[in-house]
């Protein structure tokens, strides 16, 4: 592995965000609480929040053709939350490997006094060029970074 | 073999399909259907698995009788991607049952090819909302089945 790959890889774990959103009503279900399936669209959230902060702008690079894809999920379901709380995503990186990069993503419930664990998730996403139907090199991808 | 242990047997060796219909708003910009969405599928799965032990709209009546099925932990691996206009089709079994919780295995496929699109496990507990207290997984059973 270059010294420049090295590098990049170090950068992005390095780098963490964490993004702060509101419950909305149709997030939640009829047992009154936000419904599984809906923090994987806080993940979304979190992840886009994340690579703007690697000068990546996920809806530009769509209309160019580049995604990313989930190759993989798993997700440990702690507290419930539900309409009226603020959500916070803490995101990182936990690997990178040649196509694809593990994020750790946890939601919080936020309040004025404490943050409460909801929700741990771990996330394999891939760098896809839907133009070329080719999957790009991560460290290549976030070079600019450094 | 008591009837506990005869309960036991009968969950682990049964086994549902379901079929469901992509949407359109299952979709996303990619054409394909959103990661998020797989988890409605394998909960149409999960309710499609009750009924086909219990009886027809049996766990929509328990639902509203206060007892919530939650999930506890979600592994998803994604192979392919679904598309609008395809038929997908939920196959369901138990792979573990414990004091407390229980473990889904679904696979879900392409009807037309029989591609698999993504492989579930989800560990799920039954609670009682009137008192608050996780169920024993097979006493809960042993009344859902009568």
């Amino acid at each position: 592995m270059s010294d420049l790959e090295e590098k990049v890889k170090r950068k992005l774990m390095d780098i963490e965000d964490f993004h702060e959103l509101a419950v909305r009503v149709d997030d939640t279900d009829l047992m009154n609480v936000v419904h599984a399936n809906k923090y994987l669209n806080y993940f979304d959230d979190g992840f886009i929040s994340f690579t703007s902060k690697l000068n990546k702008d996920c809806g530009a690079l769509h209309k160019e053709g580049i995604v990313f894809p989930v190759r993989k999920i798993e997700v440990e379901y702690i507290n419930s939350a539900t309409f009226g709380d603020t959500i916070l995503i803490h995101t990182r990186v936990e690997s990178v490997g040649n196509t694809s990069m593990v994020l750790l993503m946890d939601c919080y419930k936020n309040t004025k006094s404490s943050d409460t664990l909801l929700v741990k998730g771990k996330i394999v996403r891939l760098i896809l060029d839907m133009n070329k139907n080719k999957l790009l090199k991560v460290t290549e991808f976030f070079e600019d970074i450094i | 073999m008591d009837e506990l242990e005869e309960i036991e047997l009968r969950l682990l060796n049964h086994q549902d399909l379901k079929k469901v219909k992509v949407r359109f708003n299952d979709t996303d910009a990619m054409g394909v259907v959103h990661f998020m969405n797989y988890m409605m599928y394998f909960d149409d799965g999960f309710v499609s698995f009750m009924n086909s032990l219990g009886g027809s709209e049996k766990v929509e009546r328990m639902i509203h009788k206060h007892i919530a099925l939650g999930v506890k932990h979600v592994d998803i691996t994604y192979e392919n991607s679904a598309k609008f206009g395809d038929y997908v089709i939920i196959k369901t079994n138990i792979e573990r049952i414990g004091k407390k919780s229980m473990t889904f295995f679904h696979e879900i496929t392409r009807e037309a090819n029989e591609d698999i699109l993504a492989v579930v496990k989800a560990t799920r507990f039954i609670l009682n909302l009137k008192t608050n207290q996780l169920m024993d997984v097979l006493e809960f059973f042993q009344e859902f089945l009568k």
